[in-house]
C-alpha cells in the first residue's frame, strides 16, 4: 500500500507524519512512551517507510533492553548497513527533535492509529472496487461479493487490530483441538503418570490447590484475600517460590508495602526455614551464614523480578507488566497488595476503586496471557468490600484466614492433618471445584506455607 | 526554563552523534572510532553512570603521556564494552595510572 508522497490531497486525511515523528521522538527521550507505543502499534501503521523502519529499530532495542536513544539507534542501524546518507541521519535527527510531553503519549498513538485505519479502509475500497471491474458477467454475484466486503469490513471496524471474530470454521477447530489436547493429556495421565494430572498452568506451591485449578493459567485473574498480618506476602512469596525458583517462569513481584531489603530478607527465611527474626536481628551462627549463602544463589538463578514500589497506580502496573512481559517474558505478575495502590479518583468510594483495579487486570491478565494474582484485604469479619464485584471479574477467588479453635478441637476431619492451622477456602473457581477449604500450615516465624500432611 | 535547559542538551546530543556519523560517512573516522566517539557521547551525556570518566578523558587529552601509554589507552578504549561497567572502570584506572605514572596528574 503505497501513495505517492506529492499528492498533497492525501496528507491530512489519509496520514498525519507530524503525529508519527512525535510518538517516534517520545520513544527515544523515555521508556513509559517506549512501552505504550511498542503494544499499541506496529511498523504498518506508520505510513512513513523511513518512520516504519526507525519504529522498528527502536523496538528491536527495546526488545533488548537496551534504551533505545538516538546513539544507540544510529549504532544498530549502522550494523544494519543503514544510515549512510547524511540525509537519512538529518532525518532522524529531525524526528527525534519533535518533543512531547510523555503524558501526551496515547494522544499522539491514538492519531497515528487513527490515520493507519483510514488508509486501511482506502485500500479496501480500492481493492474491492478493482475485484468488481476485474469481474465477468457471470460472476457477478451481488450478494456473495457484499458478505466478502461486509466480514473484511467488520474486522477493519474492530475497536482493537488485535480484536479476533471466530467464524464458525475456526470455532469449530478450536473446540476439536481443546478436546483432543484434554483426551491425550487425560491419556498420558493413565499411562505415563500413573494417575497423578499434570498441570495446565503455573504450579500453586500446594498439591491440593494443584489438584483443583491444574495450576493458574495464562489470562487467569487470581485474587487471594486476607486480614492484616494474616500471611498475604508470605503467600505471594511463597506462590513466587514454586514459579520462579522451583519451575523458573519469570515472575513479576510488585509490592507496595515492604523495602528492597525486607523483601529480600524474607527470601532468607523461606529459603532456608530460619525464623525470620533470627534473621533480622543477625542472631545466627556461621554455618547458618553459610546455608542462607548458598539459598541466595537459588534466588539468584531463579526468574523473580521484584518492584518495591510504594505508589503504584493501576496505569503503572499496566506499563510494567508490558515491559516486563517484553522484556522478561514473565508467566505471572503478582500485586501485594491492591488496597494500597495510589487512588485514581479520590471521589470514588474505596470498592468502586478496587472494583476498577481488579477489572484493569483482568484485561491485562487476558491481553498479554499471562496469570495476574492480586492481594486484598479481608474486612476484621473476613468479608471483602466490593466482593460480589471482584468475584465475577476474578477466575479464581481465594481465602486465607485462621483456623478457629473451636474447629481444631471438634472437626474431626482436621484430626486427620498433622498441625493445620491456616485454611485456604476456594471461594470461586471458574474451571472447577469451589467452596473447598483446604487446610495448610503457615509457619509465621520462617514464613513457610506447606499443604498439611495427613497424620498416616 | 529546566525545560529549555534540558532541550538544549538533548539537542547538543543530537547534532554530536550527527556529526560523528557524518564523519565516519565521509571516511574521516572508521567503524570502530566511530562507535568508540557514539559510546563516549552516550555515556556522557545519557548515561552519566562515571563522571569520573569525563575528567580522566581531559586530563589524558591535555596532557604529554608517552607514545605507548597513548596507543594503549586508545586500543583499549577502541575495544571496550561500554554496557559494562566494570569495563568503564578499568579504563579510569588505567587513565589515571598512566597520567600518575607521567607525573601529569591533579
Amino acid at each position: 500500500m503505497q501513495w505517492s508522497i506529492q499528492d498533497r490531497n492525501k496528507e491530512g486525511i489519509l496520514f498525519d507524519l507530524d503525529s508519527e515523528r512525535r510518538v517516534l521522538s517520545a520513544m527515544f527521550d523515555s521508556e513509559e512512551s517506549c512501552i505504550e507505543a511498542y503494544n499499541a502499534l506496529k511498523a504498518s501503521d506508520f505510513y512513513s517507510p523511513r518512520h516504519a523502519l526507525v519504529f522498528d529499530l527502536l523496538c528491536n532495542l527495546f526488545e533488548r533492553e537496551t534504551r533505545p536513544t538516538f546513539v544507540e539507534v544510529l549504532k544498530e542501524g549502522h550494523e544494519l548497513g543503514m544510515f549512510a546518507d547524511p540525509q537519512e541521519i538529518e532525518e532522524i535527527k529531525y524526528i527525534a527533535e519533535q518533543y512531547i510531553d510523555e503524558a501526551n503519549i496515547k494522544y499522539w498513538i491514538a492519531k497515528v492509529k487513527e490515520k493507519a485505519k483510514l488508509r486501511y479502509f482506502e485500500l479496501f475500497l480500492r481493492k474491492n472496487h478493482q475485484n468488481l471491474m476485474e469481474k465477468n458477467q457471470n460472476e457477478l454475484e451481488a450478494e456473495k461479493i457484499l458478505l466478502g466486503a461486509e466480514e473484511e469490513l467488520t474486522n477493519l471496524t474492530a475497536l482493537d487490530i488485535d480484536d479476533f471474530v471466530d467464524t464458525p470454521d475456526s470455532l469449530a477447530k478450536l473446540g476439536y483441538d481443546e478436546v483432543e489436547r484434554r483426551f491425550l493429556r487425560y491419556k498420558e495421565i493413565r499411562d505415563k503418570y500413573k494417575g497423578v494430572i499434570p498441570l495446565d498452568g503455573l504450579p500453586t506451591g500446594f498439591d491440593n490447590l494443584n489438584h483443583i485449578t491444574l495450576g493458574y493459567k495464562p489470562g487467569d485473574l487470581i485474587i487471594l484475600g486476607a486480614q492484616t498480618g494474616h500471611g498475604k506476602t508470605a503467600f505471594a512469596l511463597n506462590t513466587a517460590k514454586s514459579i520462579a525458583l522451583d519451575a523458573k517462569q519469570p515472575l513479576l513481584y510488585l509490592n507496595t508495602e515492604m523495602s528492597r531489603e525486607q523483601i529480600a530478607l524474607r527470601w532468607a527465611s523461606i529459603l532456608t526455614g530460619i525464623e525470620h527474626d533470627r534473621i533480622r536481628l543477625g542472631d545466627i551462627d556461621e554455618t547458618k551464614l553459610s546455608i542462607i549463602f548458598n539459598a541466595y544463589s537459588e534466588l539468584q538463578d531463579s526468574g523473580f523480578y521484584s518492584y518495591p514500589c510504594p505508589n503504584l497506580t493501576p496505569e503503572k502496573t499496566i506499563s510494567l507488566a508490558r515491559k516486563f512481559k517484553v522484556q522478561k517474558n514473565i508467566a505471572m505478575m503478582i500485586i501485594d497488595y491492591v488496597g494500597r495502590m495510589d487512588k485514581i479518583d479520590p471521589r470514588l468510594q474505596e470498592w468502586q476503586i478496587l472494583e476498577q483495579i481488579v477489572k484493569a487486570q483482568k484485561l491485562l491478565a487476558q491481553n498479554l496471557k499471562i496469570a495476574v494474582l492480586c492481594l486484598v484485604q479481608l474486612n476484621p469479619d473476613g468479608t471483602l468490600q466490593g466482593a460480589k464485584r471482584m468475584k465475577n471479574e476474578c477466575d479464581l477467588m481465594l481465602k486465607l484466614s485462621p483456623i478457629p479453635r473451636e474447629d481444631l478441637e471438634e472437626d474431626e476431619n482436621l484430626k486427620k492433618y498433622l498441625n493445620p492451622n491456616y485454611y485456604i477456602y476456594v471461594e470461586k473457581n471458574r474451571d472447577g471445584l469451589s467452596g473447598v477449604r483446604m487446610p495448610i500450615v503457615f509457619d509465621l516465624q520462617r514464613q513457610t506455607m506447606n499443604d498439611a500432611q495427613s497424620v498416616s | 526554563m529546566m525545560r529549555r535547559e534540558q532541550e538544549r542538551k538533548q539537542t547538543l546530543y543530537k547534532e554530536t552523534a550527527g556529526v560523528v556519523m557524518s564523519w565516519f560517512n565521509k571516511s574521516k573516522i572508521n567503524a570502530e572510532e566511530m562507535k568508540l566517539l557514539l559510546n563516549l557521547l552516550e555515556e556522557i551525556m545519557t548515561n552519566k553512570h562515571f563522571p569520573q570518566l569525563t575528567k580522566s578523558l581531559r586530563e589524558w587529552q591535555n596532557s604529554a603521556i608517552d607514545q605507548g601509554a597513548e596507543e594503549i589507552i586508545m586500543a583499549t578504549l577502541m575495544a571496550a564494552d561500554f554496557k559494562k561497567p566494570e569495563e568503564i572502570v578499568s579504563i579510569i584506572v588505567m587513565i589515571d595510572d598512566f597520567l600518575a605514572e607521567s607525573g601529569e596528574y591533579t
